[in-house]
C-alpha cells in the first residue's frame, strides 16, 4: 500500500465516487473538492501528494485554481494531473503551459490513470 | 458627334488620375479631354519611376495614364512600378503610333487599355470602362471577403458547438466507464461467469461510443487542416503487438487475429496515439466484414516502391470491396452499398480520417480488394531517420555558422537480440572507441540507440564541414579496427556521415560567430528544446540509452 494522499477535484459526485473506489483499491488515501474554492483550500488544509483536477468547475475553473495553488508555497510544488471530458485541443496545450503534469481525457482508461500518479510521485 | 455621349455619361464625376508625361501640353490634353466629357479631375504628373512611386505612396489615384515611351521611363516601367506597389489601379497607355505587337505586349504586361494620341476623343470612354471595371473588381472582392468571413464564422459555431458536445457526452461516459470496471475489477464483490460478460459487453460497447465522440472531432478538425499529430520515433515492432492485445476485447467474433512484423524493421516517424487510432479504425472495418472464423493479419514491411518508407497492411478474408467502390471508401461521408441483408453502415468517417491521418503523416493509403476473397488495406509511414529531424532542427534554428556533420555508426548483428556476451561485449568496446574521438573536444557522441532488433547505431555530432568529415570517419574507423572484441565478434560494421547544415565557415554578421564548443553545446540545446515543443527525440535518446 503506497500510503500517498491524492487530492481529487471535480463537480461530479458519480466521478468522485469512482476516483474514490479506485484509488482507494490502489492503497491511496483520497481527498476531495467539488469546485474551486474548496479544491484550493483542501489542498492547503491537507496538503496532498497529487492532484487529480477537472477543468470545468464552479468556483474557479481548473487552470484558475493551479494559479492559485501555484501561489501557495506548501503547494506550489504538488504535481497536478488534469482530468477532463474538454477536447484536447488546445486545452493539453494549455495545461502544460501552466505547469501541469499530466493531461488526461475523461473517460480515462484505468491503468493509464494509476501510471500517471506513479510518474507524477516518481515511483517509476 | 459621340462626344457628347460620354459627357452625358459622367456629368462632375470626381476623378483622380496619375499622368506618366514629359510634356505638359500632353498631360493638359488629356486632362481637357478628360474634363469635355465631364469628369472633375485631380491630378499629378510623374516623369520618372521615382516621382511615381513617390506620388503613389503619397495619394491615392483612381486611374494611371502612361506616355507609352517616354526617353528614360516607358510604359512597362511604369507597370513594373505599378505592380510593384500592390496596388489594384487601371492602367490606361496612352501612346503616338505603336505597332500592334507593342500594344500586346503592353496588355499582356499588365495595362488594362491603350488610347492614341490622336483619337484623345475615345480617351474618356477607356477611362470610364476602366473605372467601372475596377469598381466592380472592388464589390466581388468585398463580397467575397464577406461570404469568407462568413463561412469562418458558420464553421466557428459548428466547431464549437462540436467540441460542447463532445463535452457533454463525454461526461456521463465517464462515470459508466468507471463503475463498468469498478464491478468487472471486482471491487464492488465477486462476480460469477455471467455477469462478468454483460458487463465486458457493457464495456465494449462504452469504449466504441468513445471512439465515436473522437472520431467525430477529429473529421471536423481534418476539414480545416487541424489534426494534430504529435511525431515522434516509434518501433512498430512494440506498438504493433501492443494495439492487437488491446483490440481482443473488440474482436467479438471467432476469427483469427494475426501479426507478421519482422524484427529487423526499423522505427518510424509516427504520432503512436493516431497510429493506434488508424489501425483500430481498420481492424475494426476488417472485423465488421469478415465472417466467422476468417482472418484478419497486419503486417509491416520496408516498401521498396518508395525507399524510406515502411508499408503496413491490414488484410482481411471478408466480403471485399466492388472495384467501383475501392477509391471511394476514403470519401468523407462514404458508405460501401452492402447488399441489404447485412446492414453494417457506420457513418463513413473512419477510412475518411484514416486517410487524413496518414497523410498528415507524409504517408499515403489504398486498398485492394478480390470480392468474396477479402480486402487489404495499405498504408506507408516515413522511416524515422535522426539525419532528418536534427537537420530541420539545425536549419530551423539558424543560429549555427559552422556547418554540421552527423556520423552514424552502425553495428549489426545477424541475431536479434538478446546478443550473445562476446557480442555485447564488442558493442561495449566499440562505444569506449567511439567515446575516445569526442576527446577532440569538437564532437558530441549520442546516447546509444537500438535501431532495430538487428543493428545497433552510434550517432557522432561534429562540428566539420565534408572534409572535416571524412577525416573523421577515417579516425572512427581506426579506432575501431583496433578493437580486438569487435574484431572478434560476428558484428558488421559501417560508418556513413551527413552534413546537417552546410554554412559556410563565416556568415555576413561577425557578431553571430561563436566558438566550436559552443555550437555543439548549441545543438544539444536545441535537441533538447525540439524534444519539448515536436516530440521527445531527446527523451528517446536519453531512455534508449539507459534502457
Amino acid at each position: 500500500m503506497s500510503g500517498y494522499k491524492v487530492l481529487v477535484v471535480d463537480d461530479d459526485r458519480d466521478v468522485l465516487k469512482g476516483l474514490n473506489i479506485r484509488l482507494k483499491a490502489n492503497g491511496y488515501s483520497v481527498v476531495f473538492a467539488a469546485d474551486g474554492i474548496a479544491a484550493v483550500s483542501v489542498a492547503r488544509k491537507e496538503l496532498p501528494d497529487v492532484i487529480v483536477l477537472d477543468i470545468g468547475l464552479p468556483g474557479g475553473n481548473g487552470f484558475t485554481v493551479m494559479e492559485r495553488l501555484g501561489s501557495i508555497l506548501p503547494v506550489a510544488q504538488v504535481p497536478i494531473i488534469i482530468l477532463t471530458a474538454r477536447d484536447v485541443s488546445g486545452n493539453e496545450a494549455r495545461a502544460h503551459a501552466a505547469g501541469a503534469f499530466a493531461f488526461l481525457q475523461k473517460p480515462v482508461d484505468n491503468d493509464v490513470l494509476l501510471e500517471t500518479i506513479r510518474e507524477a510521485l516518481g515511483e517509476t | 458627334m459621340s462626344h457628347h455621349l460620354w459627357g452625358d455619361a459622367a456629368v462632375d464625376v470626381p476623378v483622380r488620375v496619375l499622368i506618366i508625361e514629359d510634356s505638359a501640353s500632353d498631360a493638359a490634353l488629356e486632362v481637357r479631354a478628360l474634363e469635355a466629357a465631364g469628369y472633375r479631375v485631380t491630378y499629378v504628373v510623374a516623369e520618372t519611376a521615382a516621382e511615381m512611386k513617390a506620388a503613389l505612396a503619397k495619394q491615392v489615384f483612381d486611374i494611371v495614364l502612361a506616355d507609352a515611351n517616354l526617353p528614360q521611363f516607358d510604359a512597362f516601367g511604369a507597370l513594373a512600378v505599378l505592380r510593384e506597389s500592390g496596388l489594384d489601379i487601371p492602367f490606361v497607355v496612352i501612346s503616338g503610333s505603336i505597332g500592334e505587337e507593342t500594344a500586346v505586349a503592353m496588355m499582356k504586361a499588365g495595362a488594362n487599355d491603350y488610347v492614341l494620341k490622336d483619337r484623345m476623343v475615345r480617351l474618356a470612354f477607356a477611362v470610364e470602362h476602366e473605372l467601372q471595371a475596377a469598381e466592380e473588381r472592388r464589390m466581388r472582392a468585398q463580397a467575397e471577403e464577406a461570404l469568407r468571413q462568413n463561412q469562418q464564422q458558420q464553421l466557428q459555431i459548428r466547431d464549437q458547438f462540436l467540441s460542447r458536445m463532445s463535452h457533454e457526452l463525454r461526461s456521463p461516459l465517464t462515470p459508466i466507464h468507471q463503475f463498468v470496471t469498478i464491478l468487472l475489477d471486482g471491487l464492488a464483490g465477486d462476480l460469477n461467469a455471467e455477469q462478468c460478460e454483460y458487463l465486458t459487453i457493457i464495456l465494449r460497447n462504452v469504449n466504441a461510443l468513445g471512439t465515436m465522440i473522437s472520431d467525430l472531432l477529429d473529421v471536423t478538425r481534418a476539414e480545416s487542416g487541424r489534426l494534430n499529430v504529435d511525431l515522434r520515433c516509434v518501433y512498430l515492432t512494440e506498438l504493433i503487438p501492443e494495439i492487437l492485445e488491446a483490440f481482443q476485447l473488440a474482436n467479438t467474433k471467432d476469427l483469427l487475429v494475426s501479426f507478421d512484423i519482422p524484427g529487423s524493421l526499423p522505427p518510424v516517424l509516427a504520432d503512436p496515439d493516431r497510429m493506434r487510432q488508424i489501425l483500430l479504425n481498420l481492424l475494426d472495418n476488417a472485423i465488421k466484414f469478415t465472417p466467422e472464423k476468417g482472418q484478419v493479419s497486419v503486417r509491416a514491411r520496408e516498401w521498396n516502391r518508395r525507399p524510406g518508407f515502411l508499408r503496413v497492411t491490414v488484410s482481411d478474408t471478408g466480403t471485399g470491396i466492388a472495384k467501383s467502390q475501392l477509391e471511394r471508401v476514403f470519401e468523407y461521408l462514404y458508405q460501401v452499398e452492402n447488399d441489404p441483408e447485412t446492414d453494417h453502415r457506420g457513418l463513413g468517417i473512419g477510412l475518411h480520417i484514416c486517410r487524413e491521418l496518414v497523410s498528415s503523416h507524409g504517408g499515403r493509403i489504398w486498398a485492394q480488394s478480390r470480392p468474396g476473397r477479402g480486402s487489404t488495406f495499405s498504408f506507408t509511414l516515413p522511416i524515422f531517420s535522426l539525419e532528418r529531424q536534427l537537420s530541420s532542427i539545425v536549419q530551423a534554428a539558424g543560429l549555427v555558422t559552422h556547418s554540421v556533420a552527423l556520423i552514424t555508426v552502425g553495428l549489426s548483428h545477424a541475431a536479434e537480440r538478446p546478443l550473445a556476451p562476446p557480442d555485447q561485449a564488442a558493442l561495449r568496446d566499440a562505444w569506449d572507441a567511439l567515446q575516445s574521438c569526442t576527446l577532440a573536444n569538437l564532437v558530441v557522441l549520442l546516447p546509444r540507440v537500438p535501431h532495430t532488433l538487428s543493428k545497433e547505431l552510434f550517432f557522432m555530432v561534429a562540428c566539420a564541414n565534408k572534409s572535416g568529415a571524412e577525416v573523421l570517419v577515417e579516425q572512427v574507423h581506426g579506432r575501431l579496427a583496433r578493437c580486438q572484441s569487435l574484431r572478434d565478434s560476428q558484428l558488421s560494421t559501417e560508418i556513413s556521415f551527413a552534413l546537417l547544415d552546410t554554412c559556410s565557415e563565416m556568415k555576413d554578421d561577425p557578431s553571430r560567430v561563436v566558438d566550436d564548443r559552443s555550437v555543439v553545446d548549441h545543438i544539444e540545446d536545441l535537441m533538447k528544446t525540439a524534444t519539448r515543443n515536436k516530440g521527445d527525440l531527446y527523451e528517446w535518446v536519453q531512455s534508449s540509452c539507459s534502457g
